[in-house]
């Protein structure tokens, strides 16, 4: 072995671990930039009809909770016209050209003191795409509307709690509704609460 | 031993100081790249982005634009809204478009107006279109060869960079701009939908206060 070789002995072998740890200094822009911003972690899975329990954590203003539930994917439905704007007294428009209005219909089960408000759901098609529902003010898509049961800590000051007179019953369905491109074939059901964790049913 | 250590000590401190100081006067961060990927095209004709398709299918200028509340008073422009129509399309999921902006053949640059009650960052779906009107206020005297750019990135803050940017030549051609300088016209402010959208010309009441 040369001089230099033996000299550098140590740091040779070191210098891979340097660089490592120099990516791993750097790694929080995958997390916070890439990891994420999508559904990229599926932490349950279910067909069309059954019940699947999952437990996924949650973390609000005042630290990480795990709620726990049942859903089950009842149907996916093609209807006449679309919400757009909840709020818009004149109700659902029709349908644009080019595109059909899908509606999902989910039963659920959980305790009553589970936090499950502030769900995302969304349909993936055949080819890839994935939909979110249109509508401006759209109703919760995972409890029951004006009965949601408790709330989290979304900032400080929040408290984690049930409004009163908001209690969930045991059992619930909801329909959340989606526009489409027309001939779509939606082959997934998408729900999460806090990415990259999601929840995958599949269409039959 | 300790001699040579030193200097190399030494000559490893004063490369970085040396880089630092080089840095700081160059700006090296942005060689090799970081543009934004522009896809060209013209009014009526599809723009394909990565993650959304582009098709501007009107262009009109205006002197008015009034809020969507009847009530309200009408926006008359500094120079001249520029009212642009534009369809679009999310290709794989939805996507918010942060920013729409005017470039004129000097670079200068017209943000979609906050004041004009037309779109600014609208949310478009995916496979369906969304319609969406853009309203800019451009001197009079910058008509002449402008062009619309939209991205999914703030424009504002340099966030376009190394992504996929619309730029479509608005074919406003220097007896247009002659003409729509002077234009008196007045339409109902719109931003965007699901729905087609017409832009509505109106006729303003004065309010004699």
């Amino acid at each position: 072995m040369s001089g230099w070789w033996r000299e550098n002995r140590w740091w040779l072998p070191a210098l891979p671990l340097a660089l490592a740890a120099m990516g791993a200094a750097s790694s929080y822009l995958v997390h916070d930039y890439w990891w994420i911003k999508e559904p990229r972690h599926e932490i349950a899975s279910a067909d069309q009809g059954a019940h699947v329990t999952v437990t996924d954590d949650y973390t609000d203003h005042l630290g990480t909770i795990t709620h726990t539930f049942q859903v089950r994917l009842a149907a996916v439905v093609e209807v006449d016209g679309v919400t757009l704007d909840s709020f818009d007294a004149d109700g659902p428009r029709p349908t644009p050209q080019g595109a059909q209005t899908l509606r999902v219909h989910l039963d659920w089960k959980a305790d009553p003191d589970q936090f499950l408000r502030g769900c995302t759901v969304a349909l993936v098609d055949s080819e890839g795409r994935r939909y979110e529902r249109v509508d401006v003010n759209p109703p919760p898509a995972c409890v029951p509307s004006g009965r949601g049961g408790p709330e989290v800590a979304a900032v400080e000051g929040d408290v984690r709690g049930t409004p009163e007179g908001e209690d969930r019953p045991p059992t619930w369905s909801t329909q959340p509704e989606f526009l489409v491109a027309e001939g779509a074939e939606i082959t997934q059901v998408l729900v999460w609460w806090q990415l990259p964790d999601y929840l995958r049913l599949d269409v039959s | 031993m300790i001699g040579p250590r030193a200097l190399s000590t030494l000559a490893v401190v004063a490369t970085v100081a040396v880089a630092q100081q080089f840095t700081d006067q160059v700006p090296v961060v942005d060689l090799g790249g970081g543009g934004p990927f522009v896809e060209s095209g013209e009014v009526g004709s599809e723009v394909h982005l990565s993650y959304a398709d582009v098709e501007v299918t009107d262009v009109r200028p205006a002197q008015y634009l009034a809020p969507p509340i009847s009530t309200d008073l009408a926006r008359v422009a500094g120079g001249v809204w520029m009212v642009v129509s534009v369809r679009l399309s999310a290709t794989t999921q939805p996507v918010r478009i942060q920013n729409a902006w005017l470039v004129d053949p000097h670079g200068r640059e017209y943000m979609a107006s906050t004041r004009s009650s037309c779109a600014l960052n609208p949310r478009v779906a995916t496979g369906v279109v969304t319609y969406a009107v853009f309203c800019f206020d451009v001197p009079t005297d910058r008509l002449e060869g402008l062009r619309f750019r939209i991205a999914r990135g703030d424009h504002t803050v340099g966030r376009t960079d190394d992504d996929d940017l619309a730029d479509v030549d608005l074919a406003v051609s220097a007896r247009d701009a002659q003409t729509w300088a002077d234009t008196t016209k007045a339409y109902l402010a719109v931003d965007y939908s699901l729905e087609p959208l017409e832009l509505q010309e109106i006729t303003l009441t004065e309010t004699g206060s």
